[in-house]
């Protein structure tokens, strides 16, 4: 099975590009995962798809109330601030279009949002408080991951992770 | 860790945007304003970095159109170096960005516009979206355009790396050459992209044209506004996105000034109104005279209809035959159609892609002479293009060792913020009467700016009727009567 793990967001405005670090974490940890990180949305994010049988998608949040750094799967059709918007196509209608056109599009292992503060900072680094929680987070969803793909393994015979 | 969640669709960048419609004591219009939540400190955020980082960070500033950001960085380093580009870095340049061009104008038109076209103004927003518009023209379309898009951004990997954010601009030219194995593909390319010009053409001809409501709509007073407009021009006066000088022209057509890019601040002024963050341009020499059109105004709008209208003509045959077309239907130059501005998109990408099928066939394309090493550094430079939403200003101050200490962006969507403004009173004071608002109010109303595909200041690149836009309509005392709100 082929899989993606994609981490969304700008590298330049400081939590919002937490999803972009925390997929760079993945690689080399979790097996037999392609790791892509991008900073656009829409048609682009369709053609990365393209080719896996399954993706995890990993952005930042900001769904109110809960904690910078509070960590939470999302279901497909809600999202991160980067599963929906930029020109025109948000991530489920991006899964349709794909099948419309004929192409193979990948199952969603999970979609991961993470908290952040609402107000957009330009910078290259993450707030002290996201910055301090980036550990757990990442341990977070590695363990998710490879939960999720063993679980496949084993239901598809194969060898689990 | 399971839990779901709604979000509104929309990106930290783009801001949310926001109508406050004012009613008089009749129900009608008094007044409408567009307020725009933009994010700040971006200048600031570069103070104190080395200039040539430009290139990199600038495309990351918008999520919409990163080549036209990072080529004006990259003509702002040129300016700043006092460096002329080679001949054929030039020509590399110039292939990237029709490539860039060619696929923001189709991704807009059959994307944003389409839907309001093909499946009507009216229809269910449930269908008005690019499914609906596939499965009444056919997913062939579809795939055509996937293909195209795909293929032109084949060009800025190979010209810049990493798309959709290429970085790779130098002071004085490109960061590699091409080889002929390359140019083959790129011919390829080129060719395939101007056959699909001419078909999109063709198509919003038979779908648009040929429907009389549709046209009606075009020509209507609700989406006329009388400007100025501004874009850049070649040296024949010619459409030109890449380099020339910047020409205004008045509402009725006639030059205004035309300048060079590094004296925009002698003719663009700001205005600050207290209900948007937004900075409001007008021609400096005219004064800030408000929100009016016609005769007295000091409003200008770029973009695609601004190209046009400033221009004397396209600078490639098959899109001058178009570029009369449009007018001769339109009913002569300039026109002040905003919904005419699909149009000149689709005779704006009929240009690039006719150029760059003239640009992969120059012999020196593939010379290895693509960097002008002779570097000076004058401490200031302004980079300029003509960007798909209109003309993108970067300017850039340094110290003696290049180090930046003053950065200033003039953006299309802050050119047009005014216009835009009051093409959504004339549409408001056009569709609303009264607080009960009839179904498709807000479609009607977000036409009239989502034909100016704004970004940066208003999440308008989500599909149609699907926009993040709060409608406040308020009594003439500022009660708030009605709220509409679409996530």
């Amino acid at each position: 099975m082929k899989t993606l793990v994609l981490g969304m967001g700008n590298p330049i405005l400081s939590d919002d590009g937490v999803g972009l670090i925390v997929a760079r974490a993945m690689e080399n940890s979790v097996e037999g995962v392609d790791v892509v990180t991008t900073e656009l949305v829409g048609l682009h994010v369709m053609e990365m798809l393209l080719g896996y049988d399954k993706v995890f998608l990993i952005d930042a949040a900001t769904t109110g109330g809960k904690p910078v750094g509070f960590l939470q799967k999302l279901e497909e059709g809600t999202g991160g601030l980067h599963l929906f918007t930029s020109h025109g196509l948000n991530f489920p209608e991006l899964l349709q279009l794909g099948k419309e056109m004929g192409y193979k599009m990948p199952e969603v292992g999970a979609i991961y949002g993470i908290e952040i503060v609402d107000e957009a900072v330009f910078g290259e680094r993450l707030s002290p408080e996201l910055a301090e929680k980036l550990d757990s987070i990442i341990e977070a969803i590695r363990e998710d991951i490879t939960a999720i793909l063993s679980e496949c393994a084993s239901e598809d015979g194969a060898t689990p992770i | 860790m399971s839990e779901k969640i709604t979000i509104n669709p929309i990106t930290r960048l783009e801001g949310h945007g926001k109508i406050e419609i004012f009613l008089d004591d009749k129900g009608a219009v008094q007044d409408a304003v567009w307020q725009v939540n933009e994010l700040r400190g971006f200048e600031r955020f570069c103070l104190g970095r080395p200039a040539e980082e430009m290139t990199r960070i600038a495309p990351n500033i918008c999520g919409v159109c990163p080549s036209a950001h990072h080529m004006a960085a990259t003509k702002a380093l040129d300016a700043l170096w006092g460096v002329e580009p080679t001949p054929t870095a030039k020509l590399l340049r110039q292939l990237e960005y029709n490539a860039f061009y060619i696929e923001d104008h189709y991704i807009h038109f059959f994307f944003l516009a389409a839907p309001d076209f093909v499946m009507g103004p009216d229809a269910d927003p449930a269908e008005r979206n690019i499914l609906g518009v596939i499965g009444k023209v056919g997913k062939e379309i579809g795939l055509k355009v996937i293909e195209i898009r795909k293929r032109n951004r084949e060009i800025i990997k190979l010209l810049f790396s990493k798309p959709p954010h290429p970085e790779g601009g130098l002071p004085g030219g490109v960061p590699r050459g091409i080889t002929q194995e390359d140019r083959k593909r790129i011919q390829e390319t080129a060719d395939l992209s101007l056959e699909f010009a001419q078909f999109a053409l063709k198509l919003f001809k038979d779908v648009v044209l040929s429907n009389k409501a549709y046209v009606d709509l075009i020509l209507s007073d609700a989406y006329n506004l009388k400007t100025y407009y501004m874009a850049q021009v070649d040296e024949n006066n010619k459409v030109s996105f890449y380099d020339g000088k910047i020409r205004v022209v008045d509402p009725k057509g006639n030059e205004f000034v035309k300048f060079d890019a590094q004296d925009y601040l002698d003719h663009i002024g700001e205005w600050v109104e207290p209900w948007t963050y937004i900075r409001l341009n007008f021609l400096k020499k005219l004064g800030w005279q408000g929100l009016t059109e016609g005769e007295g105004t000091s409003l200008y709008r770029v973009a695609p209809l601004a190209r046009l209208n400033v221009a004397d003509g396209m600078a490639t045959p098959l899109a001058q035959k178009a570029y009369e077309e449009m007018f001769d239907t339109l009913g002569g130059k300039p026109s002040h159609c905003t919904l005419a501005m699909h149009w000149a998109r689709l005779i704006c990408a009929l240009q690039a892609a006719e150029e760059n099928c003239k640009i992969a066939r120059e012999p020196i394309l593939t010379s290895k002479d693509i960097r002008n090493m002779n570097l000076k550094l004058r401490k200031k430079g302004v980079g300029c293009v003509e960007a798909p939403r209109g003309t993108l200003f970067h300017h850039y101050e340094t110290d003696d060792n290049g180090i930046l200490n003053k950065v200033n962006l003039i953006v299309a969507t802050a050119h047009n913020a005014a216009p835009i403004a009051v093409s959504i009173k004339k549409a408001a004071q056009a569709f609303v009467k009264g607080p009960d608002v009839k179904e498709g109010f807000l479609n009607m109303v977000e036409m009239a700016f989502r034909a100016y595909d704004p970004c940066l200041g208003c999440a308008t690149h989500a599909l149609p009727g699907k926009m993040p836009l709060t409608v406040n309509i308020r009594e003439r005392g500022g009660e708030l009567i009605r709220t509409l709100r679409r996530d």
